[in-house]
């Protein structure tokens, strides 16, 4: 392939992988090796962080330039509503 | 225009190793993201939706050109959300040392481990910034691959993550150096008002002393 980029070919993408220096990062940082982390249930993996951090994981209402969002103007803008609120405006359809 | 049997094998075997890369890379960097800013990443939350829309018109359509078409759309998400993942940690970790920043604000941390604490965090602050750039460069530039933007946005996050576990594991001495810059910011304090006070009687002794 010489120089030319094995990604620039049109109809193949080689799927990435990670350093195992970066694999350590992240197991550091979230406190738990990589197959714990990937056997963990959705539910458990967001009562896990909210244990570790004694916070709610929550969807940011602020917009923040420095996170692209690609596509989507509202989502870009951190108009989101979340379950809750759906529910919440629900109860008040008369 | 029907896709074959050995067509659909195909594409299940590239959709399994998107997924094997979501799994074991995706997962692990969102849930680092959550701990990191007790958020969800809507950015990537946004690359998911788009992947899975792919995903869904490959099982949906019988047509062998859409199914490839979208094939490879769903593997650029894939791709384009590791990046994310490492640009949006990468803000992450930012986040976290101008929060180091502002706390340790005024303190000498040249006390700490003799001075080498204070030098290493600036070179590697230095190093991290360097690294960001050269990314951003290579991700603009037309003449790089992708394995090089994949590989230097890596070596910034890693770079970053690194340099934010030094930090954590400092927080002893940092400690020790903020609590000794307050104590000794409380005796200024207190020495520089019993000056004032002395310097305030003085004046006023020899007022009282001239108009007396």
């Amino acid at each position: 392939m010489g120089n030319k980029s094995r990604f620039m070919q049109k109809d193949v993408i080689y799927m990435p992988t990670i350093k195992d220096r970066t694999r350590k990062n992240i197991e550091r940082s979230v406190g738990l090796s990589l197959s714990e982390i990937t056997s963990l249930s959705l539910d458990d993996e967001i009562k896990f962080v909210e244990r570790k951090t004694g916070k709610k994981v929550v969807f940011s209402k602020e917009a923040d330039s420095r996170k692209m969002i690609r596509g989507n103007a509202l989502l870009a803008l951190g108009r989101i509503m979340t379950m809750r609120e759906v529910d919440r405006k629900l109860d008040k359809i008369k | 225009m029907g896709a074959s049997d050995l067509e659909l094998k195909e594409i299940e075997n590239r959709l399994t190793k998107a997924y094997d890369v979501y799994i074991n890379i995706i997962c692990p960097m969102i849930m680092q993201l959550e701990v990191l800013t007790t958020e969800f990443p809507i950015p990537i939350l946004n690359e998911i939706r788009a992947f899975t829309t792919h995903i869904a018109k490959i099982y949906q359509s019988t047509d062998k050109v859409i199914k490839e078409d979208n094939l490879l759309k769903a593997e650029r998400h894939i791709k384009r959300m590791l990046l994310d993942c490492y640009k949006y940690t990468c803000v992450a970790f930012d986040d976290k040392y101008q929060a180091f920043q502002t706390l340790y604000k005024n303190v000498d941390l040249s006390v700490i481990d003799n001075g080498d604490f204070l030098s290493k965090i600036v070179r590697d602050k230095k190093s991290v910034v360097e690294q960001i750039k050269e990314a951003k460069i290579n991700e603009l530039s037309i003449d790089k691959d992708e394995d090089s933007v994949f590989d230097s946005y890596e070596n910034a996050y890693n770079l970053y993550s690194e340099l934010i576990a030094y930090i954590e594991d400092h927080y002893e001495l940092l400690n020790k150096a903020k609590h000794k810059y307050t104590t000794k910011t409380i005796i200024n304090y207190v020495f520089g008002g019993i000056g004032i006070l002395g310097t305030l009687f003085t004046v006023i002794s020899l007022v009282l002393q001239i108009f007396g």
